[in-house]
């Protein structure tokens, strides 16, 4: 289990939700049950190669991640944030 | 009469008669495409700089709902920006960069990728130009398909898409001397129209000038007089008057209109000649320019023009008239009357 935030920009493919309670014991299958529940997420998240895009800023627990382990344990405390990196100026 | 606006930021309507306008839209995204799904649906290509792109439905062109399975090379490049949409019977085709075709057999919801020419024998060749390497504009007739493809060129197909071949010949290659061999792409195709009724008589609006095909585009020839240059991104025919419509600007460096002057110019006899496009143009100086994908002509008339500065020009009498909306928008990518 783990707490997913999602930036407003996303609203056109989350139809709006920003918070979710997302199950899964890891970080790969919290990923994994949130583009199962969001599937238009994964092309705005993740690039072709499957690699967090570049300019999407991902922090767990308020650590900053690129989500490379997906073996890191996740219990219903996990706080999973995405945002959009201030690229650009 | 409205007229969907997409612009760098967020998607707009625009009721022509009031000036009344709805939106944003996809507020904070790219709204790069129009169409419309053989069942009636409105699709949008939408694109942001953080979160890529994605194709959009919609009944009413204010709820939108992203599409299950859109463009897609899987692992092998990005689709970074939907460009265009094409009907061909049930079929709805979208083009793409980086540079490709797909197609949807249901509607928009599920997109299949045209491999015959994503991964055309010339592909390791396609090289991206100053606006990126994009399928920009679908033409058709019946079994025979044309896809332009900026910085690339100009390809056909006479099978319905099972094979395609360049056709730039008569046009200067953007990647080569012009005293060197020419290549088999290369060419910077920037727009292009047909006549329905003769869709092998084409016109071309290049990055090298505006050309001429009577033969499907086997051959072309340059066609220039009257024009105060050959660069800009529109070629427009009106259906009903025969009218063809460019947007010049002052050279690739340049790419404003020659002298402040934003005015389009017409044709009346197929491209022999050209003259500034009626009347109603600004005469204090306009630096704005009108990029491919932000003109649609309805084929009886009426013509939006959408400029980098976020004004929409139009013309509802084949361009003896033109008229500037009041509303000013973002730099605008894409329009369609509705």
């Amino acid at each position: 289990m783990a707490i997913i935030s999602l930036p407003r920009l996303l609203d056109p493919a989350t139809g709006g939700v920003h918070r979710l309670d997302v199950e899964g014991n890891t970080l790969g299958a919290v990923i994994d049950e949130l583009l199962s529940q969001i599937p238009g997420l994964e092309v705005h998240l993740f690039d072709h190669g499957g690699s967090l895009r570049p300019h999407v800023l991902c922090f767990v627990d308020g650590e900053p991640s690129r989500l490379e382990d997906r073996t890191v344990e996740a219990d219903p405390n996990t706080d999973v944030r995405f945002l959009q990196a201030v690229s650009g100026g | 009469m409205r007229i969907a606006v997409g612009t760098e930021k967020g998607g707009y309507l625009v009721d022509v008669e009031t000036g009344a306008v709805e939106g944003p839209f996809f507020p904070g995204w790219k709204v790069t495409a129009f169409g419309v799904a053989p069942d009636g649906m409105h699709l949008a290509g939408v694109g942001s700089n953080w979160f890529g792109s994605a194709i959009h439905r919609s009944a009413d062109m204010a709820a939108w709902t992203q599409v299950e399975a859109g463009p897609t090379y899987g692992d092998a490049r990005p689709v970074s920006e939907i460009w265009t949409f094409h009907n061909v019977g049930d079929r709805v085709y979208a083009g793409v960069a980086e540079a490709g075709i797909f197609a949807s057999d249901d509607a928009g919801h599920t997109w299949a990728g045209v491999e015959s020419l994503n991964e055309h024998p010339t592909r390791p060749q396609w090289q991206p130009g100053a606006g990126g390497l994009c399928a920009h504009r679908f033409l058709s007739a019946a079994d025979r398909l044309w896809v332009a493809i900026s910085a690339v060129g100009l390809f056909r197909s006479d099978d319905g898409g099972a094979t395609w071949q360049p056709r730039d010949e008569g046009v200067r290659s953007v990647v080569t001397p012009e005293d060197a061999p020419r290549p088999e792409v290369g060419y910077c195709v920037h727009n292009v129209d047909h006549d329905p009724d003769q869709p092998d008589r084409m016109w071309r609006q290049d990055h090298a000038g505006v050309f001429r095909s009577t033969d499907g585009g086997d051959s072309w020839e340059r066609i220039e007089d009257g024009l105060p240059a050959g660069f800009g991104f529109v070629m427009r025919r009106d259906h009903a008057s025969g009218r063809l419509f460019v947007v010049p600007l002052q050279s690739d460096e340049n790419r404003v209109p020659v002298g402040g002057a934003f005015q389009a110019y017409l044709s009346e006899d197929d491209g022999d000649s050209w003259a500034v496009a009626g009347r109603g143009w600004d005469e204090a100086p306009s630096f704005t320019s009108v990029l491919r994908g932000a003109v649609h002509a309805d084929g009886n008339g009426a013509i939006a023009l959408g400029t980098t500065g976020g004004r929409i020009w139009m013309t509802r009498d084949a361009g003896d008239k033109w008229e500037c909306l009041d509303p000013v928008f973002p730099r605008i990518g894409a329009i369609s009357l509705l």
